[in-house]
């Protein structure tokens, strides 16, 4: 998912000091996983302006708790976890999109949104009408380019379950291309 | 038809990394909080970190204002006039859940002073959001769930409106500021149960509230595996497994792989144990069995100081074929860089003469001095 985000500070030259290691820089985290973060949270939410709010949002929890996050296996999964969560509230969504709309001073109809094709934008539409879990699945992987497993670890739940969802999320989406196409 | 569902959300999802490129990245939050600080025993620093931390626990409880009771809609039917209520929003914006039950998940403001916050709260499945100034009015503008009719409300009644995520309740400060409570995957008996733990905050609550906000995670608690899966590359760190010294399954790992490694009766690695760090530390497994060895070696050296001591000849001659086996031990050898083996040696050497003094200055070198009688 991530490149190993421990950096070794074993000391050169120290007979018995064991090697211990630390979290990677988290501006470097920051800057390779914003755009990724942010693009969940789109893909789940469909604004850009919560996406971006719940990526920063999520990456800043991160950043106060950094010496205990970085040092998990996967801290990219940690976030992951919190913008996939927070990306399927309706509620959220729409705080951070209030939150947005203070901040640049615009209407709702002012808000941005990510240039695509419309067969994608339209795509991941379908994606947010899912069930949560099973949209939080498809995004995870099909967006996100995660393993089942990693999925599993992401959301806490098993393998199985990642499979289940997603074969359901696969049927439910190709009724509805079908159903779309022939409009 | 699977398969053509594959190759179109994966062109969305190339489609949505193309795109991505357009967004922003802002600058990582360095400048805007510094980590949290770490404390450190036998410091000045100490006291008055403690004297921080009684102040931080103390005084919220002392701004919360535990006489106000929130307004809640009178009867199931009703979006009228509210039930008893005082000293609710006098200030606003501000609100917390006062019940510990209920963990705090975020808590922010838009900008500061701004009178706009969000705050969410976690208990289980149950979820509770507190929206209040621009925030909450622009949801009550711009959404179907929060419908124009709930603008009318004022500071003597309650709205009630149900919500795809839940039950909301919407009301007017009575300094005019709007406030939405949200409560997800709860009914309407749980959730006028949860508004009567409703309490305004002053500024300083607030960001003590946030301080804690950001102190949770999805997993972060004590139940953190010792064991993280990943392994050494070699060389000095080994090959072994990193294990995690700071959480609570640490001292079980940590023990189990002392299993085999003996020491004198009544003698365990106690102090190792509680000397682990609270700081995120990890270490392979080479290094933790170095880090068990070295200290078994300074056990037994205490346990034959003693026994000289106490005149115990027994012990003493135990204690001996220990200290010289020491030197040959396989993780301090794994390590050495010629310092520590020496070391160990001339400790055992010192032990056969008879060298008290030799083997306590020896002890005093290998940094052993917590086993030494009288330390």
């Amino acid at each position: 998912m991530t490149a190993d985000p421990l950096v070794d500070l074993s000391v050169e030259g120290e007979d018995w000091m064991p090697a211990v290691r630390a979290p990677e820089p988290f501006d470097s985290f920051f800057r390779r996983e914003f755009r990724l973060m942010a693009g969940l949270a789109y893909a789940l939410s469909g604004s850009q302006v919560a996406a971006e709010d719940i990526a920063q949002e999520a990456l800043l929890a991160a950043y106060r708790r950094w010496d205990e996050v970085g040092l998990l296996d996967s801290p990219g999964g940690w976030v992951r976890r919190v913008v996939a969560n927070q990306s399927v509230s309706s509620v959220r969504r729409r705080v951070s999109e209030a939150k947005g709309l203070i901040r640049l001073g615009l209407r709702h109809e002012g808000l941005a949104r990510p240039e695509m094709p419309s067969d994608s934008e339209w795509i991941w539409s379908l994606v947010r009408r899912l069930p949560r879990r099973q949209a939080q699945v498809v995004a995870l992987y099909y967006f996100d380019g995660l393993s089942m497993s990693e999925i599993g670890n992401v959301l806490e739940i098993s393998k199985e379950s990642v499979n289940t969802h997603l074969r359901r999320a696969r049927e439910t989406l190709a009724g509805e291309l079908e159903r779309g196409e022939s409009w | 038809m699977v398969n053509l569902v594959d190759e179109r959300i994966e062109r969305a999802a190339s489609d949505l990394h193309d795109a991505l490129r357009a967004f922003p990245v802002p600058e990582p939050p360095q400048s805007r909080l510094e980590p949290t600080h770490r404390l450190r025993l036998g410091s000045l620093g100490t006291m008055a970190a403690a004297f921080v931390v009684v102040l931080l626990i103390g005084l919220p409880a002392l701004l919360l204002n535990t006489g106000g009771e929130i307004r809640v809609p009178a009867s199931q039917d009703s979006v009228g006039p509210s039930v008893a209520m005082s000293g609710l929003g006098i200030d606003g914006p501000y609100f917390t859940i006062d019940d510990p039950t209920w963990t705090v998940m975020e808590a922010w403001a838009v900008a500061e002073g701004d009178r706009s916050t969000n705050s969410s709260y976690e208990r289980g499945e149950a979820t509770v959001r507190i929206m209040t100034g621009s925030i909450a009015s622009e949801l009550l503008a711009q959404t179907s769930d929060y419908p124009e009719t709930a603008l009318t409300i004022n500071s003597t009644e309650v709205t009630e409106r149900s919500t795809s995520e839940g039950i909301s309740f919407i009301w007017t400060t009575s300094d005019g500021l709007p406030v939405i409570v949200a409560f997800g995957q709860m009914n309407r008996e749980q959730a006028l149960e949860v508004s009567t733990a409703l309490r305004p905050l002053d500024v300083d609550g607030w960001e003590q509230l946030s301080a804690r906000a950001a102190l949770i995670s999805p997993t972060l608690d004590g139940s953190d595996p010792a064991r993280t899966g990943r392994f050494g590359t070699g060389g000095e760190e080994g090959t072994g497994e990193w294990i995690r010294l700071d959480v609570s399954e640490a001292p079980g790992v940590i023990l189990e792989m002392a299993d085999g490694i003996v020491l004198p009766p009544d003698h365990t690695f106690d102090r190792l144990i509680s000397n682990l760090p609270d700081e995120p530390t990890e270490m392979t497994e080479e290094g933790i069995m170095n880090m068990l060895e070295f200290e078994a070696g300074c056990i037994w050296t205490g346990y034959w100081l003693d026994s000289v001591a106490s005149g115990d000849t027994e012990s003493q001659k135990r204690a001996q074929k220990v200290l010289d086996e020491i030197p040959t031990w396989p993780a301090l050898n794994a390590s050495d860089g010629g310092g520590v083996i020496d070391a160990w040696t001339r400790n055992s050497e010192l032990a056969a003469a008879g060298d008290v003094q030799g083997v306590l200055d020896n002890l005093y070198t290998n940094n052993c001095t917590d086993v030494v009688p009288g330390e």
